[in-house]
């Protein structure tokens, strides 16, 4: 029964990593802005503070399959020409940044106040209280989020299919379409997904643990 | 060593101090008491401007804290300001260990990063440190492992790795066990004995009558009275001061050896 699948394996595998080279430029670019304005919103001036919000309030409060609709036909229709997939990745990276800024912000403000407090007293100062002491601390609360968070947004590729963007379910489809048996494609095509996504699950099960000291 | 002038700090319409005005002498231990809410604890953060203050002027060996001296209160600059700071040890009630580095790391993170000391004798030094407060098998262990009388000895160490001349502690044994309070205060004994000049804020009574060449009692922001530990605790002038005292004792005999009043 799974002959057709076993046939049709190296095609597939050709759009997975596809699949995963998009995940990791793009959710990689994603979450570094996400980073980094997650820093800035939580400690920079109230006004960016503010812009920042409400990036991650319009992102948050569309689907990301419209976002992809409206990334793939706005340069296009302003007369600007890029790659497709520049254009529906970059939907892609600032969706993930949205999350990731919330993510980053939210864990910089639970560390402590007593934190910058100490560090202080030994005579320390912004920029260094922060790479030292605060940074490192907030990025290992929120290193499980980020990974799952990641985990999250490889899953969502599978909607740059919808835009014409070739990767695995673009080719499962394909396959689909000439051999008649979806459910033993696309039973591979899950199979797939879950082999990258479930170890990142478990990385992120694993740093929660490791991370887990009390304040 | 220390001079403050008609300090006053508000929180909104709140004033948490109110025209203090005292010295500390190079060497001499002051004990500030009083109940919670008094404003011990922000005048201690004042000293080193952890908190910023409404009027009057702090002065450390003569030199400024937080403002220009003068009209306008122009705010020193935070280079000044930190530099400030390198020279005021503080000790929390909370520790604040940082708890991503190690005990080692926690001594040497302000003789390193702050005065740009070599590491090797910034390490060498921390051990002494922590050798000197009971803790030298401790230097490759994390902040979580310890118990709490541990932490607050490291969190000593980090203080006295900077050199300062002044320490402040802010009721560090508040947040420990009964069982592991003496051994945090036989830490601060010593330094007494070897000549550190200090403000410590406590609830410890006993303590504070061993250590302090003086004794402030705080109430409602105000000093309200001051002298020698034998004045102001075994003949407190004030009603307050009577109270507070009583209080005091009735907690700590109801709670058996039980150290802290709240």
């Amino acid at each position: 029964m799974f002959d057709v699948l076993i046939s049709n394996l190296p095609y597939l595998l050709k759009g997975a990593l596809r699949t995963f080279w998009m995940a990791a430029v793009f959710v990689t670019a994603g979450s570094i802005v996400g980073v980094l304005f997650g820093s800035l919103a939580a400690m920079g001036p109230r006004w960016v503070g503010a812009l920042i919000t409400v990036y991650v309030f319009v992102i948050r409060g569309i689907p990301i399959l419209v976002l992809m609709f409206i990334a793939y036909y706005a340069p296009p229709a302003l007369g600007i020409r890029m790659p497709d997939i520049v254009a529906v990745g970059g939907a892609l990276a600032l969706y993930t940044g949205s999350y990731v800024t919330e993510i980053t912000r939210g864990s910089i403000l639970s560390v402590p106040k007593g934190q910058s407090d100490a560090a202080r007293s030994i005579g320390m100062r912004g920029p260094a209280i922060l790479r030292r002491i605060i940074l490192p601390q907030a990025m290992r609360l929120s290193l499980p989020s980020l990974v799952n968070n990641s985990v999250i947004m490889i899953k969502a590729t599978a909607y740059v299919s919808l835009v014409g963007i070739w990767e695995l379910t673009y080719a499962a489809r394909e396959v689909v379409e000439r051999t008649l048996a979806p459910l033993e494609i696309f039973s591979g095509v899950m199979l797939i997904y879950f082999a990258v996504c479930y170890p990142l699950s478990l990385l992120s099960r694993h740093l929660e643990r490791k991370y887990a000291y009390v304040h | 060593m220390i001079e403050i002038k008609r300090l006053r700090k508000c929180y909104g319409d709140h004033l948490v101090l109110d025209d203090v005005s005292f010295s500390v002498a190079k060497g001499e231990v002051l004990v500030v008491i009083g109940a919670s809410g008094s404003g011990k604890s922000t005048l201690l953060r004042c000293i080193n401007f952890l908190e910023e203050f409404e009027g009057g002027e702090i002065l450390i060996e003569g030199s400024p804290v937080g403002y220009a001296p003068g009209e306008g209160r122009v705010r020193l600059p935070e280079a000044h300001i930190a530099e400030l700071r390198t020279h005021v040890g503080m000790v929390f009630q909370s520790f604040n260990l940082f708890p991503h580095l190690t005990v080692l790391e926690n001594v040497t993170m302000g003789p390193v990063h702050v005065k740009q000391e070599p590491k090797p004798e910034a390490e060498e030094r921390a051990r002494q440190l922590l050798q000197k407060v009971g803790l030298a098998d401790k230097v490759n262990a994390y902040p979580a492992r310890l118990s709490g009388g541990q932490q607050q000895r490291v969190g000593i160490a980090r203080a006295l790795a900077m050199r300062p001349k002044v320490m402040l502690f802010d009721e560090v044994t508040s947040a420990l066990d009964p069982e592991l309070v003496e051994e945090v205060l036989s830490v601060v004994r010593q330094l007494a004995a070897d000549g550190m000049t200090m403000v410590i804020v406590t609830h410890e009574m006993a303590f504070a009558r061993d250590i302090a060449d003086r004794v402030l009692f705080f109430d409602k922001g105000r000093i309200a009275e001051a002298g020698t530990a034998n004045e102001v605790l075994d003949n407190p002038k004030t009603d307050r001061l009577r109270s507070f005292l009583s209080r005091f004792a009735r907690v700590t005999r109801r709670a058996d050896g039980c150290n802290s009043p709240c």
